[in-house]
């Protein structure tokens, strides 16, 4: 149990491995009488012994080489030249697996795999390379040389082809050389086995699979890098470096390429690793590949693993357990951004996603909105915007109100956003109101952790840089030394909203009690008075976005919309009993429950359409599958309560781009 | 081509049908009929300006007074000695699934409103002489003794799980609630509230996140319906009690299936829930049927395909489709009413 411990993680087969250098060793022709081994242990050795054995032969080798540095151009009268063997044998104990199976190919790919630094000895990356050469005269010596030197002489001598490749990927023509490379996505079992035979032979895939490679020391250097004191220049220079070069791949390859790279490198010699994410027909393995985009899997990932940054591999992760449980979407995964449950489960959510059209590239939290038209328009706008914001818990509720009060404000119509703070000011002598969003946002100067921190500095002369930070009830502990002072918005987020939540403003731990919250969030979503028709939600959004107006009279036109631009969403209004009659019960005469929801695809299931929906109460990455009936049963519900009896069903479109 | 032919195919599948039941057919119009009594003799209903209105014998009166936008619904029992009626100001404007409503009392054709409380969900028990309503931020169910306010008492329930769940409350006596609440992983159960020890237990706690409890309450028995809200975890049933010995492991099953219903119990006089019809029509349907308790048959009432729920209107049993109203039981037409008849209110 003990040696399988201590295997290193690439050596899974030993038999392999001895086949290996086996082949390497006669490959490159090992003549030379190697003085330095004493012992030449056996396959079925321990490996442990094995590994043990190789580090000391290395250590000793490269300690003796070192004191002969080589310039090759010094060298004269060149013969042969070929790595040590010591010097391969630390190869093979210390490279992956992966790129040894591709060394395997050919020596060219295998001198390739060293310039891109894909191959390690037991002191790591290869920066020197201990050789043993020949000269005409029958002079035999080793030597240790730069993998340069050593690079640029063996591609003279052996494969004069890779000088070029190289000038191809190197950092000016890499981006016109990917953009000549084709990264053909497979759709089938033998579509894609074949496509990675074909890389396995490619000469250009070690160059390729330096990219990924970089990008996960990068990850790796930038945690190292705060772990690592400043004093210690040399090692925070080299992080600072990987860092930079990482950076460099990300600011250069699209997302696509280097998911598409990733996943090759990652399952180069793993069929099944490489294959799983393209035969896979969830969403989930679709963004692993890079096929999907990112915000379809991220945002709920974090939300799910309760971070605000996620790694590749919790992406993976996460990925992984939302395909093999699809159970797990009904009632967990969505953190602190409190909405509508149990939610559909992970199959159908995946279903959802690979048709939906909504660009969702943030999170939201409803259940802390009171007004759910306002949610809808959050989505609406961030759909329009392509917004992308790495949202928390604790940043949504402003995200929400901030995002739909600038939509007012853009359309001047301040007088629109009613949430305000009023008090008594002493220097005017009377009561002021001041209007605030919602949530904490350092940034923003209506925040409300901002006004009222304003509010304290105008009536109690406070400084003007006072902070007040909205806390939650539970975290808040008045015993606690950082919190005796300063400036708090206490609530309690179990019985909160935004229009219903007793909140404590505490100074010192004093009770603030002449700052009053007035206002409620009411606006018409669709006009229900001509008069007023300029002001209603929908027509701000088509004039700030100069939006096509579409009326969806029935399923025609609504299939036909959708399919007309992979951007169209449709918007609307339906009773809540009636689009989701399981959920919500109906007892009496024209009971309505008005709810806003955005439809943004469509599924076909045998002779059934089911429209891909979220109501404005569901978390933003858990789509529903709703049938049509129920849809046009609610919009009818609610037409008939309507003041101007609206069809309140309409499809939204940008103008911009347009081609009708 | 063939696009096409597919295309066509799903639209006729996806056709809004028809229904052969008859259309409720009233003197006012629906959209702003709120509530209309079996006999015809008066009719709650709104108007433009947001007030809620009382016709009796060719007389209108003014009951409530409102604002443009405000939305009324009236509840009432087959008691018929009160109503209580929900007045929703700003009904287009603000759209909050949890906004907390007014709630008035009266008497049942009276003209008398008198607000009680801030609530969603109002319900009448016991002979009318409870109401209970839920209050979803602070999560209580509130029950005010219409006769003695002193009676008064409040439930908080627990549901840590979905912010827009409202739970099934049944009274059956003065001291005894049964309600449904969620747990933290969202598992549905039944509750029993104590209202003179203020102690409550679970009776009955559900297996899964995805699966929906509904308690109906007549008479002297309890309807228990278990309805599953994903395919995950599929199958319905609906269950008996006798009020007096709630023991949920003696219930008895009167209907079960491996898909999930929609439910929306109703167990007044009949017992009659919305049925998925899959197996039967080879499509995704939905049906009011009546279960008849001695032999267990279903019977298909409704023919819409897509039916969602049952409305007791004073002893009326109406469906609501599409912006009509389908009677499925009781008198349908209210145009022909002799209204100068004297009406019967019971004391």
């Amino acid at each position: 149990m003990l040696k399988l411990k201590m295997w290193p993680r690439y050596w899974p087969n030993l038999f392999f491995k001895s086949f290996l250098v086996l082949i390497i060793f006669c490959c490159f022709g090992n003549a030379y009488a190697n003085k330095l081994s004493t012992k030449q242990p056996g396959i079925i050795e321990s490996l442990e012994l094995l590994v043990d054995l190789q580090k000391k032969q290395y250590k000793l080798l490269n300690s003796k080489v070192r004191r002969n540095p080589k310039v090759l151009s010094n060298i004269s009268k060149l013969k042969e030249i070929h790595l040590h063997p010591f010097f391969m044998r630390s190869i093979l104990f210390n490279s992956d697996e992966k790129y040894l199976n591709l060394a395997k190919k050919n020596k060219c790919l295998f001198y390739s795999l060293i310039e891109n630094d894909l191959l390690k000895t037991a002191e790591g990356r290869i920066q020197n390379v201990i050789v043993n050469f020949t000269t005409t005269d029958g002079k035999k010596e080793s030597a240790v040389l730069t993998k340069n030197d050593f690079i640029a002489q063996v591609y003279k001598l052996e494969c004069p082809n890779k000088k070029e490749t190289s000038l191809l990927f190197d950092n000016e023509n890499l981006v016109s050389t990917l953009k000549k490379i084709t990264l053909p996505v497979p759709q089938t079992k033998n579509d894609c086995e074949t496509i990675l035979e074909d890389w396995q032979r490619n000469p250009y895939t070690p160059y390729l699979c330096r990219i990924p490679e970089a990008l996960r020391l990068s990850d790796i250097a930038r945690k190292k890098l705060q772990q690592t004191e400043n004093t210690d220049f040399s090692k925070r220079r080299y992080y600072v470096e990987l860092i930079r070069k990482g950076e460099f791949f990300k600011g250069k390859i699209p997302y696509f390429e280097r998911s598409y790279l990733n996943n090759l490198c990652y399952g180069l010699s793993n069929k099944e690793k490489f294959c799983q994410p393209y035969i896979s027909d969830d969403v989930w393995s679709k963004v692993i590949s890079g096929e999907f985009p990112d915000y379809l899997l991220a945002p709920k990932c974090r939300a799910a693993m309760n971070k605000e940054v996620v790694t590749k591999a919790q992406l993976s992760s996460c990925a992984s357990k939302f395909k093999s449980e699809p159970k797990y979407c009904i009632n967990k995964g969505k953190g602190g951004f409190r909405s509508f449950s149990p939610m559909p489960d992970c199959e159908s959510i995946s279903d959802s996603l690979m048709v939906s059209q909504l660009e969702t590239n943030y999170h939201d939290c409803p259940a802390f909105i009171d007004n759910e038209g306002m949610v809808n328009v959050h989505r609406i706008i961030n759909h329009l915007k392509g917004a992308k914001v790495n949202s928390t818990p604790a940043t949504c509720v402003n995200e929400s109100n901030q995002n739909f009060a600038n939509l007012l404000f853009d359309f001047n119509y301040e007088k629109g956003w009613p949430l305000k703070l009023c008090y008594m000011d002493k220097i005017e002598d009377k009561e002021r109101c001041d209007s605030y969003i919602p949530g904490n946002n350092d940034l923003d100067k209506m925040s409300e952790s901002n006004v009222v921190a304003n509010i304290l500095h105008r009536t109690r002369g406070l400084p003007s840089n006072t902070k007040c930070e909205i806390i939650s009830k539970r975290r808040f502990n008045p015993n606690f030394l950082e919190y005796k002072t300063g400036c708090y918005i206490v609530y309690n987020p179990e019985e909160c909203t935004v229009q219903q939540c007793p909140k404590r403003i505490l100074f010192n731990l004093k009770d603030i009690e002449d700052v009053k919250y007035v206002g409620k969030q009411e606006f018409d979503y669709f006009p229900t008075d001509f008069k007023k028709e300029k002001f209603s939600l929908a027509n701000i959004l088509k004039e700030t976005y100069k939006l096509k107006d579409s009326k969806i009279r029935n399923f025609t036109e609504l299939i036909y919309f959708l399919d007309r631009k992979p951007a169209n969403i449709v918007h609307g209004i339906g009773c809540a009993e009636d689009i989701v009659p399981s959920f919500f019960s109906k007892k009496n005469f024209n009971q309505c429950t008005p709810l806003p929801f955005i439809i943004d695809g469509y599924l076909k299931e045998g002779s059934q359409v089911k429209m891909v929906t979220r109501l404005a109460i569901d978390d933003l990455h858990s789509p529903r599958q709703i049938p049509w009936n129920f849809i046009f049963n609610s919009i009818a519900s609610y037409k008939i309560l309507h003041p101007l009896d609206t069809w309140t069903l309409y499809g939204i479109q940008q103008r911009k781009g347009d081609s009708e | 081509m063939n696009k096409l032919i597919i295309f066509l195919f799903i639209l006729s599948s996806n056709a809004l049908a028809n229904s052969t039941l008859p259309v409720l057919a009233t003197k006012q119009a629906t959209n702003n009929l709120r509530f209309i009594s079996s006999d015809g003799n008066f009719t709650y209903y709104q108007n433009r300006e947001g007030s809620l209105l009382l016709s009796t014998n060719y007389k209108v009166e003014e009951i409530i007074k409102g604002e443009p936008g405000t939305q009324y619904e009236v509840t009432g029992t087959r008691s018929r000695k009160k109503l209580v009626v929900t007045q929703q100001v700003s009904f287009h404007k603000f759209l909050g699934v949890r906004q907390l409503k007014a709630i008035y009392k009266l008497d049942f054709g009276g003209k008398n409103a008198q607000k009680i409380a801030m609530g969603k969900n109002p319900q009448l028990h016991l002979d009318d002489n409870w109401v209970s309503f839920y209050q979803p931020i602070t999560k209580t169910i509130q029950f005010l003794n219409l006769r003695s306010s002193a009676l008064s008492f409040q439930i908080k329930i627990s549901n840590p799980f979905n912010p827009y769940f409202v739970p099934f409350v049944v009274m059956p006596n003065n001291n005894t609630v049964i309600y449904t609440d969620l747990n933290k992983s969202g598992h549905s159960g039944v509750v029993y509230y104590d209202k003179i020890t203020k102690k409550n237990s679970v009776l009955y706690k559900g297996n899964n996140p995805a699966t929906k409890h509904e308690l109906c309450f007549s008479g002297e028995n309890l309807f228990f319906g278990e309805f599953g809200l994903n395919e995950l975890y599929s199958g319905s049933i609906i269950s008996k009690l006798k009020a007096k010995a709630l023991d949920f492991s003696k219930r008895e099953i009167l209907y079960e299936s491996r898909l999930n219903d929609i439910g929306n119990l109703h167990c007044e006089g009949s017992l009659m829930f919305v049925k998925n019809l899959f197996t039967e029509r080879k499509k995704l349907a939905y049906e009011v049927v009546e279960l008849n308790m001695l032999d267990k048959k279903i019977k298909t009432i409704s023919d819409v395909n897509f039916a969602s729920h049952i409305i007791d209107m004073d002893g009326v049993l109406l469906m609501p489709h599409l912006g009509k109203y389908y009677v499925l039981k009781g008198k349908g037409d209210f145009t022909k009413n002799d209204r100068l008849k004297k009406r019967e209110v019971k004391p």
